[in-house]
């Protein structure tokens, strides 16, 4: 493996990490092995180590970074980001790739699930205070004092309920939203471990 | 080698390293390989980590047609390793008394 061939494949392992990141490794490596003064057939990997092994090192100081981060600026995108780089982490893992992706595939699986089953919630608690909204608008167009009451408290009560709801999905939401966290930073803390 | 080198143990030598001395990759790897047995691979991201937390802060210099990037030390990368270098003798002294005995105690 010549230095070209090295940096190649040592950019293929990176290439799902932020640019700045991966042009960061690629440019210290390549300062790297003219440092070493490789022979005109030598294979740099011998010495060096191989891509992979590089990049998975590289990746996981990336996402201990990114969890440094999170823990100051928070926001969906910093989110998305340990999400994705947990996703990196576990397909760089020595465990075999077929059992890595079982477990995303389980993993997507559930989260997709549980992110539908919160929508429907959220959808319906919408209408319902929608249609609260509208039984109470409309409750002033009945005859009668009585029936307008009658038709004002329906109204207010449906309404009531429906934000309750609302609140209570946006609620199981972020409960759900700081669980994928965590369990995102249990992985790539124990990564740190080994 | 008998004894293990920890992260932030290596965190200090690198840092007093380059507190000796602007240096670049190569040769930093080479210094600390004199007396640990790390890898070629091993500074990068510690050098990354350093870099990022501010300790350490880089430049590029122009050798033989390509660049190279040399690390220096900040000033909280001096404050940094005034922090290792005490809480290193205290660590050093403590294992040596145990060593000792630690009768004299």
């Amino acid at each position: 493996m010549n230095k070209t061939e090295f940096l190649k494949a040592l950019e293929k392992q990176l290439k799902y990490l932020p640019k700045e990141d991966r042009d960061d490794a690629l440019n210290y490596y390549s300062e790297y092995i003219d440092d070493m003064n490789f022979a005109e057939n030598e294979d740099i990997s011998i010495r060096l180590g191989k891509p992979k092994d590089i990049a998975k090192n590289i990746i996981s100081e990336c996402a201990e970074k990114t969890v440094d981060k999170h823990d100051s600026e928070k926001g969906a995108k910093s989110t998305a980001k340990i999400v994705w780089l947990t996703i990196l982490i576990i397909c760089s893992s020595p465990v075999t790739l077929p059992i890595a992706i079982a477990l995303l595939v389980i993993c997507f699986t559930l989260i997709f699930t549980i992110t539908v089953v919160l929508l429907s919630l959220g959808l319906s608690a919408v209408l319902v205070l929608l249609a609260g909204i509208i039984c109470t608008v409309l409750s002033f167009i009945l005859p009668g004092f009585g029936t307008k009451l009658v038709g004002l408290g329906i109204g207010l009560i449906i309404a009531a309920v429906g934000a309750l709801l609302l609140i209570i999905t946006i609620f199981l939401a972020e409960l759900f939203i700081k669980l994928i966290i965590l369990i995102c930073k249990a992985i790539i803390g124990k990564k740190k471990e080994a | 080698m008998t004894y293990q080198l920890t992260a932030p143990l290596l965190d200090a030598c690198v840092i007093g390293v380059v507190a000796a001395g602007d240096t670049y990759g190569y040769t930093l790897t080479q210094k600390v390989q004199e007396v640990v047995d790390i890898s070629e691979s091993t500074l990068y991201p510690v050098l990354r980590r350093l870099q990022k937390s501010g300790l350490l802060t880089t430049y590029d210099q122009p050798f033989e047609g390509r660049n190279r990037r040399y690390y220096s030390i900040t000033e909280d990368g001096k404050k940094q390793l005034d922090f290792y270098k005490a809480e290193w003798e205290v660590y050093k002294n403590n294992i040596d008394r145990l060593l000792g005995g630690a009768s004299n105690e």
